[in-house]
């Protein structure tokens, strides 16, 4: 079975610098993979390029096993969803109107009834009637995955989903994405929070100065190497109850 | 739909309201000769000089309250208007022009040549809004290109020979619908049909916009066609209303924060209750300009922009509200 994403060797230059340098990576339905790295890795524009909005220098992408620039729109649409880093929405419309975005392809009736379904997954069905600039930072954001889920897209693209959000809001979306891998969906997701991103997914890619360092199983992607030349921390992830924790400290910047 | 229905009727409210009165006062049997006989001069009152002015100021309204509606949603923001991406400041500099140049008095050069003003202004609005995605940087070459406009106007003024052809050149600019006839009014609405359909056609892309435009790049839709449809349907909407009826601000501003909270916010169904809000806004700012007593008639933009001001400035302090609590 073909690959819901697959990068070939993608470079990617901007303003003559290269942003992402021969970078391979291949995400399938089922399966959970967590994009980290530093700032400035180039995690946001590895997803872009994904997805078409950011142009490649050289390589290929494929979407479902087809060429990305062989897909007409809504072909892409209906294979990829994704969810921006920006949060900002323009209008204070209903929270329902703005997951049903998300299923824009269908009737307007069944498009609310699918976003209303997705606002209730994320615990905030009854405020589908409320504007969404009248909610708290973490009720949008719920809102705005709502809509990403509504998609009902095979690969679902999220950056940085978690980020900025109280710790029951983050287990909470994380726990619905890795809901939709379990489900089938290939779900891919960047991340700061290496513990949260270990807990929740089976791969970690880590992007380190544009270049792929490693795409392995968490434990083994956040070596304690791995931490220490790409993260500048020195410590482990130690395994426990609810999940792998950080145990780390910044490392003197002498000995990186 | 009801929001609908309740500016249709308001709309024929102000309509009749608009042909009714006016500087020549009328009495009650003199409407009833109207009706009775359409030969009067009640009835050439009426129905020859009122009743095409007031629909004049209705068209001119509603294309620049469904174009103003059109550029927030494309630009995603509140204070954008069909003047924003230079397209009225072409249209009236274009017109400006052909007075000055003394071809104005010629049948229908003034207007067609703020027609031209606007496409040309449109044109090149539209390639570029194919090229980037980003609103900024459509507002920016909007700002450029309204300043080069507003400069080339001043420019005309600065040169113009003769007193009375920069009397001419003002009063066009201040806008007017005065002694419009029916024959204009088929006139504007050649270039405002298409106008609105291509607005109609972009709805669907201006709702998603509210996303931002990565969002919308992904969401199947054809973005890039659907901005430039934006973007030429507000400029034959714009360009046209110059035409009619020459430069008018605040109509396109005001007319889409009158009606957006009725319509939950969002900008596709925004926009057929804003070109209803704006044929009324304007179709009322017309009556007053006739109504009130002067010695020489209020032109139509001194009016939009003296009561359409402190009118936006009240619906900016209750959105503001809105937003802060």
């Amino acid at each position: 079975m073909s690959a819901a994403l697959e990068l070939k060797d993608v470079t990617v230059r901007r303003a003559g610098r290269e942003i992402l340098n021969d970078v391979s990576l291949a995400i399938a339905g089922g399966e959970m993979l967590g994009l980290v790295g530093p700032n400035g890795a180039g995690k946001s524009t590895l997803l872009r390029a994904a997805l078409g909005l950011q142009p490649h220098a050289s390589g290929a992408v494929e979407l479902g096993g087809q060429a990305l620039g062989a897909l007409s729109g809504p072909e892409r649409a209906a294979m990829a969803g994704y969810l921006p880093q920006e949060r900002r929405v323009a209008w204070n419309m209903p929270a329902r109107d703005i997951a049903a975005l998300g299923a824009a392809n269908l009737e307007a009736s069944r498009a609310r009834e699918v976003a209303e379904a997705c606002l209730a997954e994320l615990e905030v069905g009854d405020l589908a009637g409320r504007g969404v600039l009248d909610m708290s930072g973490g009720e949008r954001a719920r809102v705005l995955l709502a809509r990403l889920l509504a998609t009902r897209a095979p690969l679902l693209i999220a950056d940085e989903p978690a980020t900025g959000l109280d710790p029951e809001a983050q287990l909470l979306i994380l726990e619905r994405l890795r809901q939709r891998a379990v489900e089938g969906a290939a779900v891919l997701v960047t991340s700061h929070d290496l513990a949260l991103a270990a807990r929740f997914c089976d791969r970690l890619a880590v992007l380190d100065h544009g270049r792929m360092r490693i795409v392995a199983e968490p434990m083994a992607a956040l070596s304690p190497d791995i931490l220490a030349e790409v993260f500048g921390l020195d410590g482990a992830l130690m395994p426990s109850e609810a999940g792998p924790t950080l145990v780390a400290r910044r490392r003197p910047t002498a000995s990186r | 739909m009801r929001l609908l229905v309740l500016l249709t009727l308001l709309l024929a409210a102000a309509l009749a309201l608009s042909v009714a009165f006016g500087e020549t006062g009328l009495s009650l049997s003199q409407y009833a000769s109207a009706f009775a006989n359409p030969g009067s001069p009640a009835a050439e009152i009426l129905f020859g000089i009122r009743a095409p002015r007031a629909c004049a100021a209705a068209l001119v309204g509603a294309a620049l309250g469904l174009a103003g509606a059109v550029m927030q949603g494309l630009l995603r923001n509140p204070l954008a208007e069909p003047g924003v991406l230079g397209v009225s400041a072409w249209s009236g500099c274009a017109a400006a022009a052909v007075i000055a140049f003394g071809v104005g008095a010629a049948p229908d050069v003034i207007e067609l040549a703020a027609l031209g003003g606007a496409l040309g202004a449109g044109a090149v609005i539209a390639l570029l809004a194919a090229r980037f995605r980003e609103p900024e940087t459509l507002i920016l070459f909007g700002v450029a290109l309204a300043a080069l406009g507003g400069a080339l106007t001043a420019l005309i003024f600065n040169l113009s020979p003769s007193p009375i052809t920069l009397s001419e050149i003002n009063a066009w600019l201040q806008g007017s619908v005065a002694n419009r006839d029916w024959s204009d009014l088929g006139a504007a609405l050649l270039p405002m049909v298409p106008g609105a359909a291509l607005c109609a056609y972009a709805a669907g892309g201006l709702k998603m916009l509210t996303l931002g435009e990565e969002t919308a790049a992904v969401s199947g839709l054809p973005m890039a066609r659907l901005r430039v449809c934006a973007v030429a349907g507000a400029a034959l909407l714009t360009g046209a209303s110059v035409a009619m009826a020459g430069v008018i601000g605040f109509v396109g501003l005001a007319a889409p924060h009158l009606v957006r909270g009725s319509v939950y916010d969002d900008p596709a169904r925004t926009l057929a209750p804003s070109a209803l809000a704006g044929a009324i806004l304007l179709t009322l700012a017309d009556l007053v300009a006739r109504v009130i007593p002067s010695e020489q008639e209020l032109r139509l933009g001194v009016v939009t922009a003296l009561f359409g001001a402190p009118l936006f400035a009240l619906v900016a302090w209750r959105a503001a509200r809105s937003w802060r609590a």
